[in-house]
Formats: C-alpha cells, structure tokens, sequence
C-alpha cells in the first residue's frame, strides 16, 4: 500500500486528517505538504495512492497545484481528491473543471472525520 | 376753369380733397369729401373750412397751418372723426399750401386719407409681435433653465437653437453657435455625432437613453446620455432633430465607486466564509476530541465547559451563515416569476404547526389566491423568517396568534404578518431593519440578528417595501408589499 500525500497549509487540518485516516488504516504511510510547489516532484520521487489538496491556500492555490499536476504527463493522471472548507458550489464547479477525482469538504464534527476517512479509503483503496 | 377737367379724376378718388383759398374759403371739395359729412359737394362751396372741422381740431390746424411757407410748403396732420353712424374713423391729412413765384400764398389743397383699417392692423401687428418676443423670451429662459444641454439642428446639420449650458459646454456664447454648421465649429471631430444624427432624422426614429464618453470644452472627459428626438417643421416640413444631453459623470463615478463596494463586499463575504469558519472548525473539534477523548479525566463541571465552548462556537457559525445568506441575496438582481403566494404561505403553515401545537398557538392564513412576481425560495426566507420572529417574540403569558393577511391594490400586494406577542417598542422600531439591529429588550432571545435586514434585501430586491406598524397595543405587525401577477401568466 502506497502513501498517501497531504497538502494543506493548516497543522491543524492535517492533524486531524491524518488522525482519522490513521484510525481508519493503522498502517498507512503520510507524507505532509504544507504547500504545493513541491508536489509534482514530491508525487514523481514518492509516487503516493493519491493527494489529498486543500483548496485555500496562500500563494499558490489548490486549483493551481492541480493543474501543474495535470500538465505533468508523468503525473497527469494521479489521483486527486480536493478538499475545502466550505461547501461552496462554485468551488465544487472549479475542481471539477481543473481535473479533481473528488470534492471533499472538511467536516464541522470530530465525529464526521470518521466518515471522511471512510469515503478517502474507498476512494483511494477501492474498500470501504 | 383749365382744373375742371381733372374734378371728375379727384371727385372718384378714393381720398379726401378739398381746396380752399387763404382765408379758408373752400372752393372745391370731392365726393369721397362730402360723403364724409353726408352732403353734398356744393355744400361746401364758399364755407368757411373751420366751420366743417370739428371744434377741438381747429387749434391744432391752426398752429400746422402757421408753420407752412414757401420753403417748407406741407405738413401732415392726424384727425379723427366720429361719423353720423357712430363709427369713428381716423383721417391722415396732407396740406399743401401754393405760392405763387413772388412767394404769395394763392391755395391751400388737403388730402385726406382713411387709416383707420390700416391703424387696426398696425396695432394687431405690433400686439403680434409684443407676443411673439414674449413667446420667444419664454423658450429663451424655459431652454436656459434646463440643468441639461439641449439643442436642435436642421439636416443639414446647423444649430439653430441651443441653451446656455449647451453653449457653455462649447466654450461659447448661444450667439456665436446658433446658426452655425457644427463641422464649421468642431471641424471633422462632428462627424461622428452627425452620422449618428443623420441616422435618427432619416429612420425618424428617435434615440433614447444613448450613453458616450463626452470631452467638453474644460478638457475633462466625462459620460453623458442622450435621447435625439426627430422631428419635422410645423408649416415647411423640414427635417430638424433635437438633442437632449445629460451630464451623468457623477451617476456613472457612483455606480463605479457602488460596483467596487460590491466586489469588496463579495471578496469580504469568501472571507468570512473560509477564514473564519476554519478556526471555529477547530475549536468545535478539539473541544469534541477532548470530551471524547479524556472523558474518564474530566469531572462535569469541565465537561459543561467544553459544551459551552462547542454552544459558542454553533452560535457563530448559524451568525456567519445568516451573514452570508445576507450578503449573497442576489446582489445583482433577481429573476421574477410568478409565484403562488398562498402555496408558500400554507407551506410555511404547515412547516411551523407542531411547533405552534406546542406552544397553544395559532396561524391565520389569507383566504384570497394570491399570485405575485418574484422568486419563492427568497419569499420563503422572507415569511419564514416573520413567523419565526413571531414566534420567538411570543408572550408567554397568552396564546399566540399569528394572522396573515392580504389586500390588493395599484396593482400590489400588500401582506400582513400580525402576532400578539410581546411587540417591538418605538425606540427599537427604528433600528429592526438593520444589520444586526435586533430590538435591545429581548436580545435575550436567540437570532443572528441578519433576518430582517435580510428580509427587507429580498422585499427590495423584489422592487417592494417592508415596514414595521407602529404604535400598536399588543404584538408585532409587519407588512410587505409585492408586485401582483396575473392568475394565469
């Protein structure tokens, strides 16, 4: 089983993220970004499963870093699942638009996190 | 006599003659004479001419009679005369006195003439023209008041007529540019406006509303808009247009100024969207994780704290949500349909009566069919929002009764939403519309605050007013109007 990259320029996001992926597969390798100039050649050298990419950073963006992820031919068909903060549509609309494999949205509850670890792994790994 | 031959010429002219000798003794007289005094021409021969001439004439005669001589052999002399019929004419004298080459006066000889009919039409005419310089003084200051440049041109493209302002914006006086070609002023910069002018003299249909960039004659560029209007000359026919222009350099420099308010209000509403919902995200979930985490290690004062903490947090969350809901309600405008109203209201009945149940209460609803223009998720805001509010603000010492009604009129609906609670007192009354301007005595009771400034948005937003009743005994009463549609659309 691969790693499974995160970017988010949150500590606190990725905390939480990777606590309740853990919960989900104890044994699973994260690699942590906490922003995305870096991820094509971080994808390139780790080759992760798949990038979970925060969309509101500062600098470059979540959108930008998918599209230089998309432009790569070595990485342009890796797995990726966007992750915002709010459910805004238009940032729904503008993943899909730049390629993402998935919107996710980060949850208000502790207790939603186990959910969102479920629907990455089922993503990722195919189980549920 | 060798001047006999010529009485019958004078007898049949149209004028009065008569010839008397020096001492006034009249010798001839013509027909067109006598039948001024109803007499005949022998009459007056050998009389005296003073004794024919009406009494409070003869001193003035006298004195024009006085002035003649050799060099200076006639005058003129204005006389009226009332006739037997009662018509009083006005008579236009000439006397010529004759000399003979000694310088002996031998003759006077009179001709008379009848102005009165061209005396009349002097005076019409002078009247005439008196109305038409006041005519014209009037156009004059009606032009020179208008706020904006107007002006009227023939095909050919010369000004005929312009105001003050319009001559100002040209660097000129209205003199120097009415009867002037705007190619002899302007040069080929005209062009542009009289193609655009040809254009509406030739189809005949005006132009209204058109919105230019304008440089006037200070050099500072601004924005004006302007209706040309065709039209044709009264009596030839000819084509002119008129030209109506506004200055709107000020309108335009607010709607700017507006459309950067709005955009710093949309970047300000993605703000608190994103980078104010993360933080209460966090301290939501670690005030989660913590009571879930290290229950066994907390007594439950602490655990009270933590859901005081994760209270705190859901009520600035719903803050921020209501905050934004305010500040997306279409902004730009909303698309109007035609909404069942009765449908919304008895949907927002039924969504609310186990709740009343509870409480004892009661709704009214409207028996009309109402249909409006607008758009029934926001109305749905809008009604929900007033039944909440009334039964948030209930008095809890009665039943509450909300009664919803509608009255019809201009082409409006006017809706009432009328409660029985505890009311809103006049000094809050006139703050409850905005942001976040909840009535002081019952901030107490849970509400962002947003909703009726969000329902006063919306109202708007549909082209209708929202107002509070004042002065009421008992509870609240709120009314909106809406713009009626037909029932079937």
């Amino acid at each position: 089983m691969g790693p499974i990259l995160i970017i988010d320029d949150s500590d606190t996001d990725r905390f939480l993220i990777k606590k309740a992926l853990l919960s989900e597969q104890t044994a699973l390798e994260l690699i942590e970004l906490e922003e995305g100039f870096e991820a094509v050649k971080i994808i390139k050298e780790r080759k992760p499963m798949a990038t979970l990419l925060d969309i509101r950073m500062p600098g470059v963006d979540g959108f930008d870093v998918l599209r230089m992820i998309r432009r790569d031919p070595e990485t342009s068909n890796h797995l990726v699942l966007m992750l915002s903060g709010s459910e805004e549509p238009s940032d729904m609309t503008l993943a899909r638009e730049a390629g993402a494999n998935g919107f996710l949205t980060k949850p208000a509850t502790f207790g939603e996190y186990g959910g969102l670890a479920k629907a990455i792994s089922k993503k990722v790994f195919g189980a549920s | 006599m060798p001047h006999r031959k010529y009485h019958s010429i004078l007898d049949t002219h149209p004028d009065l003659i008569c010839r008397y000798s020096p001492d006034f003794i009249l010798s001839f007289v013509n027909r067109k004479f006598a039948q001024l005094f109803d007499s005949t021409a022998e009459s007056f021969i050998g009389r005296n001419l003073f004794d024919v001439v009406q009494e409070t004439q003869r001193e003035k005669l006298q004195a024009k009679l006085a002035r003649l001589s050799p060099d200076a052999p006639s005058v003129t002399i204005a006389s009226d005369r009332k006739l037997s019929n009662g018509e009083n004419i006005q008579l236009h004298w000439t006397i010529i006195a004759l000399y003979n080459k000694a310088g002996k006066l031998e003759e006077y000889q009179s001709l008379g003439r009848d102005v009165t009919k061209e005396n009349e039409l002097n005076f019409a005419l002078k009247e005439r023209n008196q109305a038409l310089e006041t005519m014209q003084a009037e156009m004059r200051i009606v032009l020179d008041s208008m706020p904006c440049k107007v002006w009227y041109k023939d095909d050919k493209n010369t000004i005929l007529k312009l105001n003050e302002v319009a001559a100002k914006s040209m660097g000129m006086d209205i003199d120097s540019v009415e009867g002037q070609n705007t190619y002899d002023l302007f040069g080929d910069s005209a062009k542009a406006y009289h193609d655009d002018d040809l254009r509406v003299i030739n189809s005949g249909v005006p132009l209204i509303g058109h919105v230019e960039r304008y440089t006037p004659n200070d050099g500072i560029a601004g924005w004006t808009q302007t209706d040309k209007i065709p039209f044709n000359h009264p009596v030839t026919g000819e084509k002119r247009i008129l030209v109506v222009s506004t200055d709107i350099t000020e309108l335009k420099e607010q709607e700017a100024l507006l459309k950067s308010i709005n955009k710093n209000l949309d970047d300000f509403a993605a703000l608190t969207s994103h980078d104010l919902q993360a933080p209460l995200r966090h301290i939501s979930i670690f005030a989660e994780l913590l009571n879930v985490e290290y229950t066994d290690k907390l007594d439950d004062e602490a655990k009270s704290y933590i859901k005081q903490i994760r209270d705190g947090v859901e009520s600035m969350r719903a803050l921020i949500k209501s905050f934004l809901k305010f500040m997306r309600a279409s902004p730009h405008g909303i698309e109007l349909d035609r909404v069942d109203l009765t449908s919304v209201l008895e949907h927002i009945a039924k969504r609310h009566k186990l709740e009343l149940m509870t409480y004892g209460g009661t709704i009214k609803l409207p028996k009309e069919k109402i249909f409006i223009r607008g758009d029934s998720t926001l109305l749905n805001q809008v009604i929900g929002n007033l039944v909440e509010n009334s039964i948030k603000y209930r008095d809890h010492d009665r039943p509450l009764e909300i009664a919803i009604s509608a009255t019809k009129k201009a082409g409006q609906w006017h809706i009432s939403i009328a409660d029985n609670g505890v009311g809103i007192d006049n000094s809050s009354a006139a703050h409850v519309f905005d942001l976040f301007g909840r009535a002081k005595p019952h901030s107490d009771r849970e509400g962002s605050g947003v909703g009726l400034a969000l329902c006063k948005r919306i109202i708007t937003l549909h082209g209708g007013d929202i107002t509070l009743t004042r002065d009421r005994v008992k509870g609240a009463e709120f009314v909106f109007s809406l713009n009626a549609a037909k029932p079937q659309e």
